[in-house]
């Protein structure tokens, strides 16, 4: 996985001896507008929150409004069921509802008498050992860059995937982290939260960086995966795609039952 | 099907026993060679000016065999680009006669060239292109570097696959379905630096074959051409060096006799240090980015009717960036030939051919240090039989096994590592093929040949395999042990062709092909990279299968200085592979048949080449107009979308032009329709980022693609022994920002709006470089 990043990393390296770059008109064809469903549910405080939106045409400055009057619940396999409620427009909570590891929780959302399903495990947590910022000490940028690192043991023979969401001073890093085990299975690992070098959001001393690290379910990674490879609007993938994604009845979107844990430092 | 073999040779005895009956003959054979160097040539023409109807033309190791009723004879052996000779003969038994033709390059403007037996008018082979190596020195290429893939690209039907790649794509195929032979041993990766070069050094390379459709019997396991690259032999006359130093790599050339006209070796060395100006700033210092290569040839005549060639090729590429991460990938085939000619009528190859092409990708992440390595491997042996049983019939029959080791990818950790040691099963197949083809000239105008290729390939143990549904998902293992077969696919490939003279100057061909291929490239990505997978068929996995049929008219205008070409094609695909959206090919699952998806393509086209092939300007317009599609099951609603090779047009001119004794000039100009590619239908956001939503596949177009190139050479004086010349290059004279890649994203001028971004690689690229020889 890694390989190919830096193999692109290189490519891009002579391309950029060469080559230039510029913002070219296209003409897309404007397609039917779809519903979008995130839909997530913790074991932390902040509970279960769904947020529905839609798609809107590439040429539209700004992003679509959320979508207001969904019906949406969530039930586990114990027969309970919580209604979400709408707090702000296309956004539905329930700030009380904790999930538990080991559970099954089902997505049900009702809207425009259409049904949007979809089903996730909640994985058991692994506690994040330790999170500090130091030098990246690669030499993949030309100058010498922060990065946060987390580390964390991995369960032995127990199948493993991770999502970490990284924030700089209040603001999220758009990269998305995702780990697996399939290398690293039952050991104790340092996972660099390795992003493009850019100047506007490189880590420098005294920036508060606080990491929330998520145990996700195989889907969850999946749709992460497919995500970051094909729906970002990177250049290079051979056949961008829609994500692959558990959501059922026709809308975009993923809805993650997952574990959470943040922590917070400051660059040194 | 031993039967069915047995059935094939019978008809093909058929054929040539029909008319082997009718009268007494003697016959002729020999082999022809180049008189300054003793280098076999091959595909030159043999007539006999008494029987305008009879001739031949020698095979790829020089020999010819020609059967005539007793009498006295003038043979004419020609070939271009040397004196014709003519031999007078009375012939009334078997003989030997070698034959050594002279260079005329330096005559070549004044010549007209005669219709030859080989050109395209007359050969009987269709689809074929071949490419003259003198054509490949003169043509302005990237860096200066004489790449013979890339001049390979300006012929029709041979599309690049963009700029900066060394891939193409042949009549609609994908880049991993060109088998592509060095001395008959496969390259697997035929790319330098990512495909900015190719591994094919134009001074180690003697001829070059490209057959887009109507590939004769002895080739087979790619679906959509064969690239047949034979090397040098070696001067067994003279010590020749040559080389080269250019902006960014420098090469040698060293040949000479082991023993004069017994024996030559030949040895030819590359290397780029574009990383020395990547040393020179201070910020780039810590990457690296080089190959090198070699070539190496040795050959011994070894008495009259043996002789024995071993030839070598070793490449290694080597990128990184300090200690972070580091990519070496390499080709390195051998293969050792023995010529056996038993009689005058049956010449015999032995070929025993290994070829190997590994990467290995060291990474140092953040305390993690480890090492992937991946590889394929091959051990081949051919076996080939020419039997010339009379002047109407020429029978090629032969066997060739196989044996593939595949190693996906093995993880070690180096160092101090949270990665554990992993390895995917190595995976084990057997190729094998029996073929049998007969080249019958039924008349002075009608030519057929007609052949079959049988091949059974086995996926074999040791290793799991897995039942997967068409979901994806592993539903069984089963365990193989060593050797035993899991699978086999047997497959036979009919090779039909047909030529029909119309005259002295016009021919029309038609032929029929089907070609299977058992070694699959997986690749995610739009650029050729060297960590890509090949993967074997196994019982998930079937055989590819391509059946095509073509149709060519041939024509010769203006005293044979103008040659026109056009061919039709048809092609259809079975069991075309794709990826499942989101598919991770590069995880350490074993079972990456859960990753693919499988359909059916197809693809047509109409070729078009004027050729101008004598005088001070020499040169081609090349044009095609083709479609491509695939049809693939779980993509695109299950519709047809264009394939990304898809181009609706593809234009070439390249034009040389022999300014005076001192000066050539040269240009090419190319113009193609954008590749077929994907662009969302909408946005929307997901955890706060943009991302974008899809609605078909490949359903719009990169911006068309044209470029022109200058190029020219300066011969300085000579001293003595010592010729020199310095060469001029412009690659993209006009600076077109031709399309790399489309990135969508989120401006960064205006909050909120999203924008279309192109990546153009290419703009002006001058070169000079210094070549001599002595």
């Amino acid at each position: 996985m890694s390989a190919i990043k830096y193999t692109a990393a290189l490519l891009l390296l002579t391309c950029f001896l060469f080559s230039c770059e510029k913002v070219i008109d296209v003409e897309l064809n404007p397609a039917d507008q779809r519903y979008v469903i995130e839909g997530q549910i913790t074991n932390q405080k902040k509970g279960a929150l769904v947020v529905i939106s839609q798609t809107t045409d590439f040429e539209n400055p700004g992003t679509s409004p959320g979508v207001s009057g969904a019906i949406v619940t969530i039930s586990d396999t114990q027969g309970n069921v919580y209604p979400l409620k709408e707090t702000q427009q296309g956004f539905y909570q329930d700030s009380l509802l904790l999930g538990e590891p080991g559970m099954s929780y089902r997505l049900h959302v009702t809207l425009n008498g259409s049904e949007y399903t979809a089903t996730s495990i909640m994985p058991d947590g692994v506690k994040m050992d330790s999170l500090f910022v130091k030098p990246d000490g690669s030499n993949l940028s030309n100058r010498e860059r922060y990065l946060a690192n987390v580390t964390y043991t991995d369960p032995a023979s127990k199948i493993n995937f991770y999502r970490f969401v990284q924030f700089k001073n209040g603001v999220k890093e758009k990269n998305i982290f995702i780990r697996n085990d399939e290398r690293t299975d039952g050991n104790q690992v340092t996972a660099p939260l390795r992003y493009p070098a850019d100047d506007d959001n490189d880590i420098l001393p005294g920036d508060k960086i606080s990491v929330e690290m998520q145990c996700i379910d195989q889907a969850g990674y999946q749709y992460w995966y497919s995500l970051d490879r094909g729906a970002l609007g990177d250049g290079s993938a051979a056949s961008p795609a829609n994500p692959v994604s558990n959501m059922q009845g026709g809308a975009l979107g993923y809805f993650s039952a997952h574990t959470s844990e943040t922590r917070e430092i400051t660059a040194p | 099907m031993i039967r069915l073999i047995k059935l094939t040779l019978c008809l093909l005895l058929l054929a040539a026993g029909g008319s082997l009956a009718q009268q007494k003959q003697a016959t002729l054979a020999g082999t022809v060679k180049d008189a300054a160097t003793g280098e076999t040539l091959i595909g030159a023409t043999v007539r006999v000016k008494q029987l305008p109807a009879t001739g031949t033309v020698t095979n790829e190791y020089g020999f010819y065999s020609l059967s005539l009723p007793p009498g006295s004879y003038t043979l004419i052996y020609s070939l271009v680009g040397f004196s014709e000779k003519a031999f007078e003969i009375s012939l009334d038994k078997d003989e030997k006669l070698d034959i050594a033709l002279s260079d005329q390059a330096t005559t070549l403007n004044e010549v007209v060239i005669t219709a030859d037996k080989n050109d395209k008018v007359s050969s009987t082979q269709m689809g074929a292109e071949k490419l003259n190596i003198k054509e490949i020195s003169t043509v302005p290429v990237l860096f200066g570097e004489r790449d013979p893939l890339k001049v390979l690209q300006l012929l029709p039907g041979i599309k690049s696959s963009g700029d900066g790649g060394s891939g193409f794509y042949v009549r609609g195929g994908a880049t991993d379905q060109n088998l592509i032979l060095l001395d008959e041993a496969p390259v697997y990766n035929a790319s330098h630096l990512l495909g900015f070069f190719s591994t094919f050094n134009a001074d180690a390379i003697k001829d070059m074959a490209v057959y887009k459709g109507g590939m004769p019997a002895q080739y087979g396991g790619r679906l959509s051409s064969v690239l047949d690259i034979k090397m040098n032999e070696g001067n067994n006359q003279d010590y020749d060096v040559s080389g080269g130093i250019g902006l960014i790599s420098a090469k040698l050339n060293v040949e000479g006799p082991i023993q004069k006209d017994k024996s030559s070796f030949l040895l030819s060395a590359r290397r780029t240090y574009a990383d020395a100006f990547l040393k020179a700033s201070s910020e780039y210092r810590d990457y690296r980015l080089y190959f090198y290569d070699l070539n190496a040839k040795l050959n011994f005549s070894l008495g009259e009717k043996d002789r024995l060639y071993v030839s070598g090729y070793f490449g290694k590429d080597d990128m990184g960036m300090g200690e972070t991460f580091g990519l070496h990938w390499g080709n390195a085939t051998a293969t050792v030939r023995w010529n056996h000619i038993f009689n005058s009528k049956l010449f015999s190859n032995t070929s025993l051919i290994f070829s190997n092409y590994d990467y290995n990708v060291a990474i140092q992440n953040g305390g993690n240090q480890f090492d992937i390595f991946s590889q394929i491997r091959d051990y081949n042996l051919k076996q080939e039989f020419q039997w010339f049983p009379n002047n109407r019939n020429t029978v090629r029959f032969g066997v060739n096994a196989i044996h593939h080791t595949i190693t996906p990818g093995e993880v070690t950790p180096t160092g101090s590592s949270s990665i554990n040691a992993s390895e995917l099963q190595k995976r084990f197949s057997w190729e094998n093929a029996a073929f049998a083809s007969n080249s019958w000239q039924v008349s002075s105008r009608l030519n057929l040949t007609y052949g079959l290729r049988l091949t059974a390939f086995s996926a074999i143990g040791e290793g799991d395999f897995y039942t997967v549904t068409p979901a994806g998902m592993v539903i069984d293992t089963l365990h193989y042990n060593k050797g035993q077969i899991a699978k086999t696919y047997l497959n036979l490939e009919p090779r039909l062709s047909a030529s029909y003279q119309l005259g002295e100057l016009a021919s029309v061909k038609a032929s029929y092909v089907r070609n299977v291929q058992n070694l699959h490239l997986i690749s995610n990505s739009t650029a050729s990279n060297p960590t890509d997978k090949w993967i074997a068929s196994n019982n998930n996995i079937k055989p590819e299968i391509s059946d095509q049929v073509s149709l060519g008219y041939y024509r010769n205008l203006a005293e044979n200085r103008y040659e026109l070409s056009t061919e039709i094609y048809y092609k259809t695909m079975q069991n075309q592979i794709d990826y499942r959206n989101g598919a991770n090919i590069f995880s350490n699952f074993d079972a990456i048949e859960t990753q693919l998806l499988f359909g059916k393509g197809r693809a047509y086209g109409s070729e078009w080449q004027l050729k101008k092939k004598s005088g001070k300007l020499t040169g081609w317009i090349s044009y095609t107009l083709s479609k491509t599609e695939r049809k693939i099951d779980g993509i695109n609603d299950n519709l047809w979308f264009n394939a990304r090779q898809d181009r609706t047009h593809d234009v070439a001119l390249v034009g040389i032009y022999q300014l005076n004794n001192k000066w050539t000039l040269s240009a090419n100009w190319v113009y193609y329709t954008g590749n077929a590619i994907t662009f969302p239908a909408g946005k929307y956001q997901v955890d706060g980022q943009t991302a974008y939503y899809y609605t078909e596949r490949n359903g719009y177009r990169m911006p068309d693609y044209h470029r022109l190139d200058l190029g020219a050479t300066m011969k300085l004086r000579d001293r003595k022994q010592l010729k020199q010349e310095l060469a001029f290059s412009l690659y993209n004279a006009y600076g077109r920002e031709n399309t790399y890649t489309i990135e969508f994203r989120d401006s960064e001028s205006v909050p909120g709006r999203t924008e279309a971004v192109q990546t153009a690689l290419f703009k002006f690229i001058p070169s000079i470089s210094y070549n001599f020889k002595f």
